[in-house]
């Protein structure tokens, strides 16, 4: 693992236990991510992207393997520290863009900031901070709203302001625009973009081929096992990017 | 494919639907055990009078000749019929267990054989007493009191010279003498062991007594009639009796209030549930109507789907139901029958009644479908409340941590819910804290004036000393000289007066009354409390009740004629008042008024006043000695005085029933707290997985589930404390009007018991509920957020 792998994983298995059925998930799931980098992880319907989002984010148990994250090993946390890092280090982005439905847009926004430790902020500094990733997100207007007040794109971008408010390690989307129209998925990819050049380390799944070619790699997963790595050169026009990626994705039997 | 849907519906929401069952199991326990219990007490003295074989008129006299009595009655215009029944008089020292007094009763106790009773006796279990094994005997009234017996027990009866031991066979409840306020205990024996005492000749000589059960077509005429029989310790008509229920009477009445609100708690959990499982159900609901299916058949599911999860659990509510039912009542009904014929008929109505509520809220709830096209019911099933705002209170704004601010949200933004919850647990509040204030009130100087007493420092109320003076070893003034010199003797100079009873026969425009008069030589008139008029001033004014006045059709001003000791003169009525010595049927003597010391036949109490005045904590070191000067454990303060007056046993039921209805409501508390919470897992699981997923521990998101629950029941409790003395006068004002205190009573409300120590408990019931309940948010990973729809 080199200084700059804020994401490893080794050998990683996960398997479900339904009606006495043993289902494995995720079979020897090895790769790495490193700092700075917007991963995609693609596949078809049921080849266990989520699940690999969710296992080397510590949000659901390994079975067997190995994962480090910015050098800790996920398996050797408990349920409290595992809960810390999601708070402190990690940021999350829903496919449903879950909200609290008794907050408002910035309340939601901030929650994470309020509960967590890591910075000791003022109520006003921490409002501050909110609004400040609300107004560069475009959204500075809906602050006060309830979360049914809003479009799917603005809730969506409020997702991303909820996501990075504790200044995360790394953010994990799972298939962040998959409930959105074009234009909103456009828009949220192009805030997604911007994070990234800007350092963030993004993970995220999408079965959106143009989604995918905003991204640095590419990890096609099959049946559990990654089948392939696409690298993807970003001075190419998108246009390109695209067509490149499509072509792999048939070889890889998309 | 319905019958499908219903079975899917049924697996899938396994969680909901076994607590929508939980709460038609409470309803219908609650519905059918509390109609129960109110019709068995708004029936109850009428069908216990009916079923006892009760008299209109009860005479007890102790004659030697009865028969002479039994002439009398015979000849009196307004008597249709008597029944006689012969016994035998012993006192509290008369009866032993294992050498021991045992029991302390300041009046007569009678015994009498099982082959004589002239009214219907019931044991434990609500059947007549027909028979007495020999060697065995049932107890009734006062003697039960502060005693426990059990099956097997002995006891010893001596009368005259001769002494029997009796095998306790069990309660006797008897309806003539076996109120609370009755203390005149009865023991119902074998015909053969009550000859054996009666053959006694001592027996035959002073133990001698009988009881007429009287009737007659007109109740005033015949008391009137009945005013001037001879010899006797009891005399009068059925609404006394039935006025000593009044503490039973209480009781039960408070047993309906708690049953009322049982079925108003019920019902509005059950509403509550239903709305909000069908609330849940609005997107299920769209997907039916797209694809095709018709409104009926979509609501016919629904009401198929609640009347099966009614039918079952009102089943299992009607046999739940009777063993709660008893429960309930077996705490009134130790010492009077309390029952209804048709309790199962009535279970099954009210069993049948629930699932036709229910019925009738699922088609309530579920009109809404009618109107909602399949988009608006999908859209409606994504929020439930898509356009409704939400959210009154600012994070960034609020100084609250995350858990606080989150639990204090909520608890604002769904007011219904919560407010539903909160009132419950402000009524359950209020019932425990009304009982609290009428138990304690019941025993506080705040009822003195009530007793016709003045305020004292200490009290001896020793039945033995009593005796003296009613058996006449002794005179009032003796007694009271005696007590006062051994007191003096022993280092605690006093003055000691009684407030005597005096029997005379009171007269007015041809109305005849035997009312208790209060007299005493050592006090003014004018140191007691009168509602009308003034106090007398002379020998020949008097003061009288309300509801003495009432009976002779006498007033402030009027003359009427009292006959004492076969004297009679005329004295003017100057003043009303209230009181509960007697139920009411009192009148006072101004203190200059000659009454010889033979017409006081009873006396409250010995009232000791010390020269120095001490202060509370010297009089209760001095109640310690006094007791051991005199060697009798009954000498009390004022509070202690007044509850001797009221009866012991009355303070316990009351204390009795205080303590189940607290039980109660903190089971019913504990109850609703679990299946609430279980319910706002279940709704709220998406929000409960993404905050594990932001990074909340499992602990932060149960603290902040049962803080909820925690400010519910702390508004309650605030709610409750402003609301329980204006509640309780409310209530319980026409009760003690009932006793004859027509004007009201002032409560003694003692502020840590009822302001924190009820609050407290029930809060903490509340809390205990929520956080085992939401130990089950242990199942809900922070990876949930994948699988939510």
């Amino acid at each position: 693992m080199s200084k700059n792998t804020i994401l490893e994983v080794k050998d990683l298995c996960k398997t479900y236990i339904i009606n006495k059925r043993q289902n494995n998930v995720l079979r020897n799931v090895s790769f790495h991510i490193d700092k700075g980098e917007m991963v995609a992880v693609m596949g078809p319907s049921g080849s266990g992207k989520s699940t690999l989002l969710y296992t080397v984010s510590g949000m659901d148990k390994m079975t067997a393997g190995e994962v480090k994250f910015c050098g800790k090993s996920l398996s050797e946390q408990n349920e409290n520290s595992l809960a810390e890092m999601r708070l402190d280090d990690m940021g999350f982005i829903f496919q449903q863009m879950y909200m609290m439905k008794n907050l408002s847009i910035i309340d939601n926004i901030i929650l994470p900031a309020v509960k967590s430790s890591k910075k000791k902020e003022s109520r006003k500094e921490i409002l501050r901070r909110g609004q400040d990733l609300m107004h560069k997100l475009g959204i500075s207007e809906v602050g006060e709203n309830d979360i049914n007040e809003v479009s799917g794109g603005q809730l969506q971008r409020a997702c991303i302001c909820r996501s990075m408010i504790n200044d995360p390690q790394m953010i994990f989307a799972d298939e962040p625009t998959g409930a959105l129209n074009r234009t909103s998925s456009d828009e949220v990819m192009e805030e997604l973009t911007k994070l990234n050049s800007e350092g963030t380390t993004i993970m995220l799944v999408t079965h959106d081929s143009k989604v995918a070619a905003k991204c640095s790699r590419v990890l096609y997963i099959v049946d559990g096992n990654i089948r392939g790595e696409y690298n993807i050169k970003k001075e190419q026009p998108l246009h390109d990017r695209e067509r490149g990626l499509n072509n792999w994705l048939m070889e890889m039997g998309w | 494919m319905f019958l499908r849907i219903l079975k899917k519906d049924l697996k899938r929401k396994k969680t909901m639907n076994i607590i929508l069952l939980l709460f038609v199991i409470m309803a219908t326990t609650f519905a059918a055990s509390s109609v129960n219990n109110i019709i068995a007490v708004m029936s109850g003295l009428d069908n216990y009078f009916e079923k006892a074989n009760m008299s209109d008129h009860f005479i007890i006299s102790l004659s030697k000749d009865p028969d002479a009595i039994e002439d009398m009655l015979s000849q009196k215009p307004n008597v249709s019929d008597f029944r006689t029944e012969k016994q035998l008089v012993f006192h509290d020292n008369d009866l032993t267990r294992n050498g021991e007094k045992f029991s302390e009763f300041s009046s007569i106790g009678l015994a009498l054989s099982v082959d004589n009773a002239q009214i219907n006796y019931f044991n434990k279990d609500n059947e007549i007493i027909k028979s007495v094994p020999q060697g065995k005997a049932y107890l009734t009234g006062c003697i039960l009191n502060r005693t426990h017996f059990e099956s097997g027990d002995e006891i010893q009866l001596k009368i005259g010279d001769t002494e029997l031991t009796l095998e306790y066979a069990g309660i006797g409840k008897d309806a003539f003498l076996g109120s609370d306020m009755m203390t005149n205990p009865r023991i119902i024996m074998n015909n053969e062991d009550y000859e054996k005492l009666a053959a006694d000749e001592k027996a035959q000589e002073n133990n001698s007594a009988a009881v007429f059960y009287i009737n007659g077509p007109d109740a005033k005429a015949l008391e009137s009639d009945l005013s001037d029989i001879p010899d006797t310790v009891l005399n009068v008509g059925i609404s006394v009796i039935r006025t000593s229920y009044i503490m039973n009477t209480i009781v039960a009445g408070l047993l309906l209030i708690v049953s009322v609100c049982l079925i108003l708690v019920s019902f509005v959990m059950l509403r509550f549930t239903i709305s909000f499982t069908i609330n849940e159900e609005f997107r299920e609901i769209g997907v039916m109507k797209a694809l095709g299916l018709k409104n009926r058949s979509v609501r016919g599911l629904f009401l198929v789907k609640y009347l099966g999860i009614a039918a079952i659990g009102a089943v299992i509510g009607f046999f739940l139901s009777i063993p709660f039912g008893n429960m309930l009542l077996s705490s009134v009904s130790r010492k009077m029958y309390l029952g209804s014929d048709s309790s199962a008929a009535v279970g099954v109505l009210c069993s049948l009644a629930v699932v036709l509520v229910i019925l009738a809220f699922c088609w309530r709830c579920t009109r809404k479908i009618k109107k909602l096209s399949p988009i608006d019911a999908v859209r409606s099933g994504q929020t439930g409340e898509r356009f409704k705002k939400k959210g009154l209170l600012r994070l960034g704004k609020s100084k609250l941590g995350a858990t606080g601010f989150l639990a204090l949200n909520d608890v604002f933004s769904s007011p219904k819910q919560f407010g539903i919850m909160t009132v419950i647990f402000t009524v359950c509040l209020l019932l425990v804290m009304c009982l609290a204030n009428t138990g304690n009130t019941l025993a506080s100087r705040k009822l003195l004036p009530l007793m016709c007493s003045t305020d004292s420092d200490i009290y001896i109320t020793d039945t033995d000393m009593i005796m003296e003076v009613m058996t006449g070893e002794t005179t009032v003034t003796e007694q009271c000289d005696k007590i006062e010199k051994k007191l003096t003797d022993n280092g605690l100079p006093c003055s000691v007066h009684a407030e005597g009873l005096v029997a005379p026969t009171v007269e007015f425009k041809g109305n005849k009354l035997s009312p208790t008069f209060m007299y005493c030589k050592d006090t003014k008139a004018s140191e007691y409390s009168y509602s009308e008029g003034y106090a007398p001033k002379y020998s020949n004014e008097i003061a009288l009740t309300s509801s003495v006045a009432e009976k002779l059709e006498a007033g402030i001003g009027d003359k009427v004629n009292i006959t004492i000791d076969g004297k009679t003169d005329e004295y003017i009525v100057t003043a009303l008042f209230q009181s509960m010595v007697k139920l009411g049927e009192t009148g006072r003597f101004h203190e200059s008024l000659e009454v010889p010391d033979s017409a006081v036949s009873q006396v409250m109490g010995f009232q000791i006043d010390f020269d120095d005045s001490p202060d509370e904590e010297e009089i209760n070191s001095r109640i310690s000695r006094v007791k051991d000067i005199f060697d009798t454990k009954y000498v009390d303060d004022t509070d202690g005085f007044v509850m001797s007056c009221i009866g012991e046993g009355v303070k316990d039921t009351i204390n009795g029933v205080k303590v189940f209805v607290l039980l109660i409501t903190v089971i019913i508390v504990i109850m609703i707290s679990v299946l609430m919470e279980r319910s706002f897992i279940s709704k709220e699981k998406p929000e409960i997985a993404l905050m594990k997923a932001m990074g909340f521990k499992s602990r932060s998101v149960r603290r902040q589930h049962t803080l909820r629950f925690l400010i519910s029941a702390a508004i309650a409790a605030v709610l409750a404390i402003l609301l329980s003395t204006p509640v309780t006068k409310l209530c319980i004002d026409p009760i003690f009007g009932i006793m004859g205190a027509l004007d009201g009573v002032e409560y003694n409300i003692k502020p840590v018991e009822v302001f924190a120590v009820y609050p407290v408990i029930i809060a903490a019931a509340t809390v205990l509920g929520a956080y085992l309940t939401a130990m089950y948010m242990k199942t809900i990973k922070a990876s949930d957020t994948s699988d939510i729809e």
